[in-house]
């Protein structure tokens, strides 16, 4: 028997409303958020309207001294996740903070950009686009809050923040912490509201999903956040449970970078398994609050899928799309749609679809008109995104009652497949000492290439290097695993995500304006696009995200991995980091070497985690075994067991790691061999490379443990990989 | 221009804006179909090859069915060009 999670807090941030209420009300009331831009200009794109929220002033948001810092994804988190949160503290060790996102500081990096010459990149000028990374936010509202313990950042295009409420509920079922906040923000910015636009996805009046006369979506803005908790904890200090969120479902549909597979196969999967999670029969879902963007695409699939789904059911079922007033708010909405369906629980009112007057799909039950005031005892909230990537998260009303729920054990992880490549060349089994060996600078950028030369030319198009690297390293590691694509869920650790190629897409529209923008670019800019584009060569069929964690991307991805193998919702994910060469990252991050030549280097490192059970039910060998990643605190206790005997036991930590190292020196660990990796040169993704050394070594019994540690500017963590007991 | 020097000026373009890795002007026949069997291209494709048209010939490519069947082939492509410079 599992217990269950309970919603007792939630938060938002609209262009309804700056609270949770204020946009449930404004829903009901039909109000739309839309009109004409104001945060920037919209030259001369097709659409000019948007859902900006209205009144947000940074200053009164950021804890004093820091609003010149903030970005407005950090005042709209930050907003929503104090009202999730409540006047209640949470000690910071039984407190979780988890983020889903796609444009982070993106605003504010645009300013800057495009203040200069349009014709040529000055890499000082995108310095903000390295110095405020997508998981800046999350550290932001942690530390706002009192600091939080567990930390985690999702991007998954538009269906981040499902998959962080996915993330964060794991953690309460294992037992992690006691207390999550789970969500999304995403302001709005000119990349993305230009990039739909260049892709003709913008309607250029308020969006009308489900209608037949729909044209495209209308693009918003917000934050919210959910207050998570197990029921008993709940109970115990008498919270108000607004609600239960009974199950999650998440998955890939591998099938095109933009496109939605026609069927809606995933989206009913999805919604299957999230129901079954929960325990519930089809007929017993009342309401379902659809990804609905306004696509032509999107909604005539999803219309699909409830058929598939709910069979008969998909008449009675309530359904609406909230985006026809808060309008997409991207790594935000399934966070603010979440908090929309849970009031919808709460009050038995269940919002109409605004604009929406003819339905292409009469046979669905879609609320026209008015909002249906009506007793509803469960609730899908749905969310599709570019890569694939789709979630369903499935909410009881507060008096459901309890249901028998198999418990999953807390399982031991092993590692079945490990690939690397950098400097040292391709990580092998036979020689995995080759990546400590000294490289010297400068690594010339090849790796793109010698990547993308083992992929199908016609597939790979439009891959970036890290898309390449990922995909590279994803297919030998899966291979080395024995493993096919079905059920296989890749997290991918990144730093900054495309960097180079987004200022050239910015600089371009500055230059030439928004109808010269390369739409087939945009696709591939936002963070989750080299974790989508592998997905979709591979034919992964789990979630495909990326990881935003600076140089502890790998731990934060591997972190993600485990929580998706403890919820079931993957039999294995591709775990680790990549970072291809990026020529502003290089110029604003390079130190120079002896010659004056640039250190910067590129690679990575992935590693496939399944759990012991499956290893051993599909008869895969485990190389290793792995314990953690514990996050370190420097205060705290060494969390990993210390070695069971020091001299076979090795520690892999990069000498950048300078937090990691001082948590290091006071444990036990301290009287292990300690190797840098020489041979990696610079990037962040050298804790990737690092696991996949690990594996290889335990593997070989060359070492009985070894310990990676690596950290980041602002999270420190620990990687125990052991030999498997018995024969090898 | 000629009409073959035209029709080898889009093929390169095609190659470029739509970087289709591996692919030379000889893989490219002047009347192989470019979306859905032949070349294989999608609507993200069709989007960006607007793009690159309007940009390099200082032309509008409308954006209904009649768009859809000027990119029918390098064949379409070049006549559609003839006709509007």
């Amino acid at each position: 028997m599992v217990e269950r999670v309970a919603v007792t807090g939630i938060g938002a941030v609209s262009a309804l409303g700056q609270s949770a209420n204020a946009t449930f009300e404004a829903i009901v009331a039909g109000e739309r958020g839309f009109r004409p831009l104001t945060l920037f200009d919209a030259l001369d794109a097709r659409a000019r309207l948007a859902a900006e929220v209205r009144g947000l002033e940074i200053a009164d948001v950021a804890p004093r001294g820091e609003a010149g810092h903030f970005s407005r994804t950090d005042a709209l988190a930050l907003a929503a996740a104090r009202e999730a949160l409540g006047a209640a503290t949470v000690p910071a060790s039984r407190f979780g903070v988890s983020l889903g996102g796609t444009s982070g500081a993106m605003l504010e990096a645009e300013r800057e950009l495009l203040a200069g010459p349009l014709d040529r990149i000055e890499p000082v000028r995108a310095a903000s686009l390295v110095s405020q990374p997508l998981d800046l936010t999350t550290q932001r509202v942690a530390r706002a809050l009192g600091g939080a313990r567990r930390r985690a950042t999702v991007c998954a295009a538009c269906s981040s923040s499902a998959l962080a409420i996915a993330e964060g509920l794991s953690w309460l079922e294992r037992g992690d912490v006691d207390v999550v906040l789970a969500g999304g923000a995403d302001g709005l910015c000119r990349l993305t509201f230009f990039g739909f636009d260049a892709l003709g996805a913008l309607d250029p009046a308020p969006c009308r999903p489900f209608d037949v006369s729909r044209h495209g979506l209308g693009l918003g803005e917000g934050a919210a956040f959910l207050r998570l908790e197990r029921e008993s904890d709940a109970r115990a200090r008498g919270a108000e449970i607004l609600a239960f969120l009974s199950g999650s479902a998440t998955g890939a549909e591998a099938h095109h970078i933009t496109h939605p597979e026609p069927s809606g196969a995933l989206a009913a999967e999805l919604l299957t398994r999230a129901l079954g999670a929960a325990g519930l029969e089809p007929s017993e879902l009342d309401y379902v609050n659809a990804h609905g963007t306004g696509t032509q695409q999107n909604d005539a699939m999803e219309g699909r899928a409830l058929h598939t789904a709910l069979g008969l059911h998909a008449k009675r079922v309530l359904v609406s799309s909230t985006k026809a007033q808060h309008g997409h708010t991207l790594g935000a909405a399934a966070a603010l749609e979440a908090v929309v369906t849970v009031l919808a629980l709460a009050r038995g009112q269940a919002p109409a679809t605004a604009g929406l007057e003819r339905p292409e799909d009469a046979t669905l039950g879609h609320v026209i008109g008015a909002a249906r005031r009506v007793p509803l005892r469960s609730a899908a909230s749905c969310s599709f995104g570019f890569g694939g990537t789709g979630a369903v998260l499935l909410f009881e009303r507060a008096d459901a009652p309890a249901r028998e729920r198999a418990l999953t054990p807390r399982e031991r992880v092993v590692v079945t497949g490990f690939s690397a490549c950098g400097p040292f060349g391709e990580l092998t089994p036979e020689d995995p000492e080759r990546a400590f060996e000294p490289r010297r600078a400068p690594f010339v950028p090849t790796l793109e290439s010698s990547a993308l030369a083992t992929l199908d030319p016609e597939r790979s198009r439009r891959f970036d290097g890290t898309a390449a690297v990922v995909t590279h390293l994803a297919e030998r590691a899966l291979r080395r695993a024995e493993l096919g694509a079905s059920g296989v869920a890749v997290a991918a650790g990144t730093a900054f995500g495309a960097v180079e190629r987004t200022v050239r897409f910015m600089l371009r529209v500055g230059e030439r304006g928004v109808r010269r923008a390369n739409p087939a670019e945009f696709p591939h800019l936002v963070a989750s696009a080299a974790s989508g584009n592998a997905s979709v060569y591979l034919g992964l069929s789990g979630a495909a995200f990326s990881v935003p964690g600076g140089a502890a991307a790998a731990e934060a991805a591997l972190s993600a991995a485990i929580a998706w193998l403890a919820n079931g919702d993957a039999r294995a994910v591709v775990a680790g980091a990549a970072a291809a060469f990026d020529a502003v990252i290089a110029a604003l991050l390079a130190e120079p070497v002896a010659d004056g030549a640039s250190d910067r280097s590129e690679g990575g490192g992935f590693i496939v985690v399944e759990t012991d059970s499956g290893a051993r039910t599909r008869g895969a060998r485990a190389h290793a075994e792995i314990e953690g990643p514990w996050p370190l605190e420097l205060d705290g206790v060494f969390p990993a067991p210390p070695p069971r005997r020091a001299e076979r036991a090795l520690v892999i930590a990069s000498p950048r790691a300078r937090s990691a190292a001082a948590a290091l020196a006071s444990s036990a660990w301290a009287a292990c061999e300690l190797r840098p990796l020489r041979g990696t040169g610079a990037h962040e993704a050298e804790s990737g490379v690092a696991f996949a050394v690990a594996a290889a070594l335990v593997a070989r019994r060359m070492f009985e443990e070894v310990l990676v540690v690596a950290s980041s500017a602002h999270a420190a963590w620990a990687t125990l990989f052991r030999a498997v007991e018995g024969p090898s | 221009m000629s009409d073959a020097s035209l029709k080898s000026e889009i093929k390169r373009l095609l190659i470029e804006s739509l970087d289709l890795r591996g692919k030379s002007e000889a893989d490219i026949a002047d009347d192989l179909p470019l979306f859905g069997a032949g070349l294989k291209l999608d609507s993200l494709d069709a989007l960006q090859l607007a793009v690159a048209l309007e940009e390099r010939y200082g032309l509008e490519i409308p954006d209904d069915e009649g768009g859809r069947s000027i990119f029918a082939s390098v064949n379409t492509i070049a006549a559609y060009v003839s006709t509007k410079r």
